[in-house]
């Protein structure tokens, strides 16, 4: 244990490294430079192959352009990304006192454990999280499963199969912030779920992350096996909190035969957030994923989980909420690859804007000339709860094969009048009524959530209708 | 095509990932031209003049300005047609557009419906079987306080013509503007339609029909944007793909702050014939007010099961309902043509009788 | 002996896309022009049985078998059974923007047939077949559903009925959620079929309205998946009075 703490010590002291102050005084031109991401790779420890593979993608990262069809992401300091990645100044929160008022009271409010509400913020208290990682880690290494940080994976007996699939599904060319991933990633999950092996309790990665002190461009690798399940949980309903605003992880399954993966996200990052997080399976012949994804914190989102149906009879299933309140634009939605035959997908969102906030449902859905007698139904839908916000829908479909059945269907609306009159005259209050009917249309995700998840999300709705944070 | 020398046209007007090549079309050239021949039957109440290229209306069209630049660089006329008030209802203009030969031509229309009246328009566009050439027609509109524009066009070019056809316009107050499109014939065809629904209760109907074989392109921008209070648009796009054709439609629906009470409705459906065809669709709602209903729903590829088994289930095998119902999607927008001859020059085209 | 038209020996069948069985193994058999009653509370699959025997891709058969004029056509997909002179009515019938009943009706009966048939003889029929069903005539140039009352639709399933001659029709809850009127104009339709064509049928319904005119032969009550009573029309009177609540319990 007490190695353990030594070492996530360390590991904060190099992530944490932050300069705070806003005065321009301090500003130099920071750029990201080789010398840099080779003095990651040596704190990091790094083989020789992933020092290697940093300096090429950082080289992927200074010529690529930052998305021009998005939320603006001009609140970032792209010339000091330095700032982000290597903060200088000590200062991170490392008292409870200092985290802010409102995320306090959003734990509060959800009934978090004081313990666990700590843990969350990142400010220390470990020691409950990291007793019920290892807990966790226990149960499931019963089964032959391996679930560890990835840095200590690239040291260890699954070195080569990490070598063979890091970065092979979200490749650094893949777009700016993929780039700066490649070149700084630190921290993340690895999970491996060997053939036929049904891991019964969902695993959690939030202990996982905050045992190694918060995930700002954390690498998730998961690697389910032939006809093997697991239930993979990221984040969960309270506020993440984290100093520097940008977030670019990035996360890669894979799918292996008759294997089914369910990858659950309720994310609430603080809303100071930039989150630019990739996400990307790889289904084989016979093999679901399962994306359910809430969207609730950041200040601006781009989240488009991928699903790259390999396989014959490969599937697809992704189920999202998005909830975009004051100051929020969060583009969110997914991406299908259909290129195998008899593939299908299924994607079912819902999206709320409120108090000015913005939310883009955005998708894409190729089907190859490999994909014969493939399937995909998507239905989309938005809820303006005010007439001060904003929701926009933007689904691509590119259909190759003739023999495919591809169906979309959005619709946009507001809450009706009359149901929040018939909630009234029975007696309830008028936010209560509205509150009521968000919580419904979000039910899609919901009832896809194990019951505490469930709870708290519904928790969070009911404060975002009221305006009480956010 | 590098960027310098390649001319935009079609652009969504919400940009989404560049490597799924559905932002925009790409022009090698701008085929600018001659001004192609044109025959009109036009009947009393509706003046027709002609005005040069800087007195044609400037509102937004669908394809975007590098249009604005063929007409202007190619010096053709604009073609005014205009509805004189209290006409009450007159009979279908018509006017033929018959591209001789291979060349490059342009055309410019300006249509003024006027406060009250109603004007159905109905423009062919026509070559030689064989012709190799471009044509671009540029149309812009404006429908009055409770006018009513019906315009349709009808497209027999021969498989060797480009095509691009614009089209702008406003709405006002309960106005009503009907677009019927008919795409039967051309090899590379860009249509961009946009409409601003600016009078309260102004109102779009647009229905298309295409028939893309071979290895033809069709690349469509439609847009309504709505911006008066309580309009409605309904978008409907019907088509059968062949062979290696290639399409896509962007739609787009833009719901403005202030247009309350407003619908929007877009409706897709895609037949694909044959292994080989590219079919690629993005429609789009924007939504920056609260009091609207949007919808869209897209079908593309096979036929929905229920049908095919009802259909069966009266004789018929999976080719026969295929190759009806292709012909079914094209004889049901072009039964909405108020105009008989049209109707019947199209099912005479189509080989049906 | 009555001549065999339709056998069904231990039909099993479940949704073709999950694995819920519906019928349990459903024994039938029906000779030509004999009239069949199939009821059954809501939910008891009489409708999949009757989609099931024309061949419907929703569901799949895992175990018996289907023999119709002779024929095995367990394997055989809809537009092949219908040759052989089956129909269905169907309880929802789809709308097809494009072609109108007049040209769908008569591209089924050469399909059906393999013949060309005058336009002359064809509108002659159709107008005198119309009259019988009390349908404006205009309807026959509209496209075929779009826009029909749901009285209007089943009367153009009727009109098919008698326009397509087959030798067993389904008639799929073609009474229900019709006014007194609409029944009675289906009513006469059904008993025109029997008379002109003399065909078998096979009436799926939970009410009795539409019986009152018909010669019953057979009886079949359906509950959860199984026949569970066959008899003769006197079956139908019970149930009328005193509803299925014996057969239930069974």
């Amino acid at each position: 244990m007490a190695k353990e703490k030594t070492e996530v010590k360390d590991i904060d002291r190099s992530k944490y490294d932050f300069r705070y102050s806003e005065d321009d005084a301090f500003k130099l031109n920071e750029g990201l430079t080789p010398e840099i991401v080779a003095q990651i790779s040596k704190e990091k420890n790094d083989p020789e192959w992933m020092a290697e593979f940093r300096q090429k993608s950082l080289e992927l990262y200074n010529k690529m352009d930052i998305p021009d069809w998005g939320p603006s992401i001009e609140g970032l300091d792209m010339d000091h990304i330095l700032t982000y990645v290597r903060p200088k100044d000590n200062k991170m929160q490392k008292d409870w006192k200092d985290v802010p008022r409102d995320i306090k009271d959003t734990f509060e409010k959800l009934g978090i454990p004081k313990a666990e509400r700590e843990s969350l913020a990142g400010v220390g208290a470990q020691y409950d999280s990291e007793l019920v990682y290892h807990n966790v880690k226990k149960e499931v290494a019963e089964q032959g499963v391996i679930y560890s940080d990835v840095e200590s994976a690239l040291r260890g007996p699954y070195a080569d199969l990490i070598k063979k699939h890091f970065m092979k599904l979200i490749t650094p060319n893949d777009h700016k912030f993929a780039a700066l991933h490649g070149a700084v990633w630190s921290g993340g999950s690895f999970v491996y779920v060997p053939p036929g092996v049904h891991v019964e309790i969902p695993l959690q990665s939030y202990f996982r992350l905050n045992a190694a002190g918060a995930g700002q461009f954390e690498h998730t690798l998961i690697i389910v096996e032939e006809g093997a399940y697991l239930h993979f949980i990221e984040g969960c309903s309270a506020p993440k909190y984290n100093v520097a605003n940008l977030h670019a992880g990035a996360v890669e399954l894979y799918v292996g035969k008759n294997a089914t993966l369910r990858y659950s996200t309720i994310e609430n990052w603080s809303k100071n957030m930039y989150n630019l997080n990739t996400k990307r399976a790889k289904v084989e012949e016979g093999g679901k994923i399962e994306w359910i994804s809430g969207s609730f914190g950041s200040h601006v989102s781009y989240l488009y989980p991928m699903s790259v149906l390999n396989g014959e009879g490969a599937r697809s299933e992704f189920t999202g909420v998005t909830f975009a309140g004051k100051g929020q634009n969060l583009d969110t939605g997914c991406k299908v690859l259909h290129n195998a035959p008899h593939t299908s997908s299924y994607v079912n969102t819902r999206s709320i804007s409120k108090d000015g906030g913005v939310s883009t449902f955005r998708s894409s859905v190729v089907m190859t000339k490999n994909a014969k007698g493939s399937k995909s139904s998507t239905s989309c839908q938005s809820l303006m709860v005010d007439n001060i916000s904003r929701s926009d829908t933007i689904p691509a479909m590119d259909i190759r094969v003739a023999d495919a059945d591809v169906g979309h269907e959005a619709k946009i609306g507001r809450i009706s009048d009359e149901v929040v009159f018939y909630l009234m005259s029975r007696g309830m209050s008028e936010d209560d009524a509205r509150a009521l009917i968000v919580r419904g249309f979000a039910d899609n995700v919901g009832k896809e959530l194990p019951l505490e998840y469930a709870v708290e999300m519904n928790n969070l709705i009911g404060l975002e209708m009221k305006g009480a944070i956010g | 095509m590098s960027e310098n020398t390649s001319f935009i046209v079609n652009r969504i007007p919400s940009l989404t990932w560049h490597w799924l090549h559905m932002n925009q079309a790409d022009l090698e050239t701008l085929p600018v031209g001659t001004e192609g021949s044109l025959s009109q039957d036009i009947p009393e109440g509706i003046t027709l003049r002609e005005v040069d290229a800087t007195q044609f209306s400037s509102t937004r069209t669908g394809m975007g300005t590098n249009v604005d630049r063929i007409v202007t660089e190619s010096g053709v006329p604009v073609h005014v047609l205009e509805t004189v008030g209290d006409a009450g209802e007159l009979d279908n203009a018509h006017l033929d557009f018959d591209y001789v030969g291979s060349g490059a031509y342009v055309n410019a229309v300006d249509l003024s419906v006027a406060d009250g009246t109603e004007l159905t328009l109905v423009m062919n566009l026509r070559s030689e079987k064989d012709a190799k050439g471009t044509a671009a027609l540029q149309t812009r509109y404006h429908v009055g306080r409770g006018a009513r524009l019906t315009l349709v066009q009808v497209n027999y070019l021969g498989a060797g013509y480009d095509f691009l056809n614009d089209i702008g316009g406003e709405v006002d107050e309960k106005g009503d503007f009907q677009l019927i499109q008919l795409i039967l014939g051309g090899q590379n065809n860009y249509y961009g339609s946009f409409t601003e629904l600016s009078g309260k209760k102004a109102n779009l109907t647009t229905d298309i029909g295409y028939i893309v074989t071979g290895d033809h392109k069709l690349d469509m921008n439609y847009v309504a944007n709505h911006t008066g209070r309580k309009t409605n648009c309904d978008i409907n796009a019907d088509g059968v793909l062949r062979n290696q054709a290639e399409k896509i439609f962007r739609g787009t629906i833009d719901f403005h702050r202030g247009c309350g009470g407003s619908t929007g409705n877009e409706l897709e459906n895609v037949l694909l014939m044959d292994e080989g065809v590219i079919n690629r669709t993005i429609p789009v709602i924007l939504c920056d007010e609260e009091d609207v209903e949007g919808n869209h729903g897209a079908s593309i590829g096979r036929l929905d099961e229920s049908l095919m088994f009802y259909m069966q289930s009266r004789g018929m095998n999976d080719e026969e309902i295929y190759e009806m119902m292709a012909q079914a999607r094209i004889d049901a927008v072009a039964s909405k043509i108020p105009d008989e001859a049209t109707r019947e020059e199209i099912a005479k085209y189509l080989g049906e009788e | 002996m009555a001549e065999q038209l339709l056998n069904v020996q231990n039909l099993v069948v479940s949704v073709a896309d999950e694995d819920k069985e519906i019928l349990h193994g459903v024994n039938l058999t029906i000779n030509r022009g004999e009239t069949h009653v199939l009821m059954g509370p809501n939910g008891a699959g009489k409708s999949t049985l009757g989609s099931t025997l024309m061949g419907d891709p929703r569901y799949k058969i895992n175990d018996g078998k289907i023999s119709f004029e002779g024929q095995d056509i367990t394997e055989l997909s809809a537009d092949k059974i219908s040759k052989l002179g089956m129909f269905i009515s169907f309880q929802n019938p789809v709308e097809i923007p494009g072609i109108t009943l007049s040209n769908f009706i008569r591209t089924s009966i050469e399909n059906k047939t393999g013949e060309h048939i005058r336009l002359w003889d064809f509108k002659k029929e159709l107008t005198k077949t119309m009259e019988i069903l009390n349908m404006d005539p205009s309807y026959a140039d509209r496209d075929l559903n779009v826009g029909f009352s749901g009285g209007e639709k089943k009367k153009a399933e009727i009109l098919q009925l008698l326009m397509l001659k087959p030798s067993l029709a389904i008639l799929d809850e073609t009474d229900s959620g019709l006014d007194v009127d609409a029944v009675r104009t289906v009513s006469k339709g059904v008993e025109e079929y029997k008379k002109s064509v003399g065909g078998a049928l096979i009436v799926i319904t939970h009410s009795t309205r539409i019986l009152e005119a018909l010669d019953i032969d057979q009886t079949h009550v359906l509950v959860s998946g199984n026949i569970v009573a066959e008899g003769d029309g006197s079956i139908v009177d019970d149930i009328n009075e005193n509803g299925f609540e014996k057969y239930i319990n069974q």
